[in-house]
């Protein structure tokens, strides 16, 4: 019984000197008392030779289909930030004063063709609205060619061109459209 | 942010995965936790103290296995006891069956103990990360593996000469 009493407080020891927490006094004290206690000295080369025995498993290393699956989930869990992200910064340039600009371009010759009637709208007014429509083309051809990038990110490059050729012909119908009115 | 992600898919993978795979004994569904666990990382990796990234993913990669143990078997996974092991090696045992052996006999202890082995003695983390990573005190995980290392030693003397 007290051998077993003695070996419970043996172990608290031993666990001690292989995690490296015994000072030098009380590693020589076990050692000493190891070469009186032959089950002190069995339990300690025991306890070793588990710990060199657990240290020398390998850590498994882990399956390729886990590790492209890893590699793989900032894509996989994050496109719909990452899109709604991206979408916001596509148009971040589009302020609401754009848009009220660009809502405005056709009211503006709307009513300046309505207010000259018959009479041809004057050339300052044609400059200003070729200007205005201009700026709203070049932002539009803008947005166009972002909308193309995103488009060959997600889609590739054969359907990029189709989409985006004819957004910009709608665009330009809609300026030969406008210009045909002037005339 | 992703590069950084991606060092630390690198630098972690192997270990969640083993531990996953000790704590499941199933290999796929330890793939299943080991993922959730990463997605998890990924999803909190602005929150994370990225000096602590490794106690914690192995903290959740514990918890995501204990979860899933507990939808298997609640009644008896989790319980706070040695379990004796009934099979113990050929006397005379060789190196690599010893190794083989070994795996078996952490393969059955029971949690907490388990976790401790494969973190602290086979993973080699240190006691604070092993603390961190299965939410115990300093001084209960000293105390459970020192339970868990007498158990093994126990059986591993039975073959040795």
């Amino acid at each position: 019984m007290n051998d077993r009493i003695d070996m419970n407080e043996w172990d608290a020891q031993i666990n001690a000197l292989l995690d490296g927490e015994l000072d030098e006094r009380q590693a020589d004290a076990l050692k000493a008392a190891a070469e009186e206690n032959q089950a002190l000295a069995r339990a300690i080369v025991e306890a070793y030779q588990l710990q060199q025995l657990m240290a020398s498993l390998p850590v498994e290393r882990a399956p390729d289909s886990l590790r492209q699956k890893l590699q793989g989930i900032p894509q996989e869990h994050a496109p719909r930030a990452v899109v709604a992200e991206k979408s916001s910064r596509r148009w971040s340039w589009f302020q609401p004063r754009w848009a009220m600009a660009l809502a405005a371009v056709p009211l503006v010759i709307a009513i300046g063709l309505q207010q000259s009637g018959p009479q041809a709208p004057s050339e300052a007014e044609l400059a200003q609205a070729r200007q205005d429509l201009a700026l709203a083309f070049s932002y539009l051809q803008k947005a166009s060619l972002v909308t193309g990038r995103e488009i060959e990110h997600s889609i590739g490059t054969g359907m990029r061109d189709p989409v985006k050729n004819a957004t910009l012909q709608t665009i330009a119908d809609q300026f030969d459209l406008d210009e045909e009115q002037e005339t | 942010m992703s590069r950084e992600y991606q060092q630390w898919v690198r630098a972690y993978q192997d270990q969640a995965w083993s531990l996953a795979r000790y704590i499941l004994k199933d290999a796929s569904e330890a793939e299943d936790a080991t993922q959730d666990a990463f997605i998890k990382l990924w999803n909190h990796r602005d929150k994370v103290d990225p000096e602590r990234i490794k106690p914690w993913l192995m903290q959740v990669t514990r918890n995501t296995c204990l979860d899933r143990l507990r939808r298997r078997k609640p009644e008896t996974e989790l319980t706070d006891v040695m379990v004796v092991d009934e099979h113990g090696p050929q006397a005379g045992a060789e190196q690599g069956e010893l190794a083989s052996w070994l795996q078996t006999a952490i393969n059955r202890l029971k949690e907490p103990y388990r976790s401790l082995v494969v973190l602290r003695d086979i993973q080699q983390h240190s006691y604070e990360e092993v603390a961190h990573a299965t939410e115990l005190t300093l001084a209960q995980v000293k105390v459970y593996l020192h339970r868990a290392r007498k158990q093994l030693r126990e059986q591993l003397a039975e073959v040795r000469p």
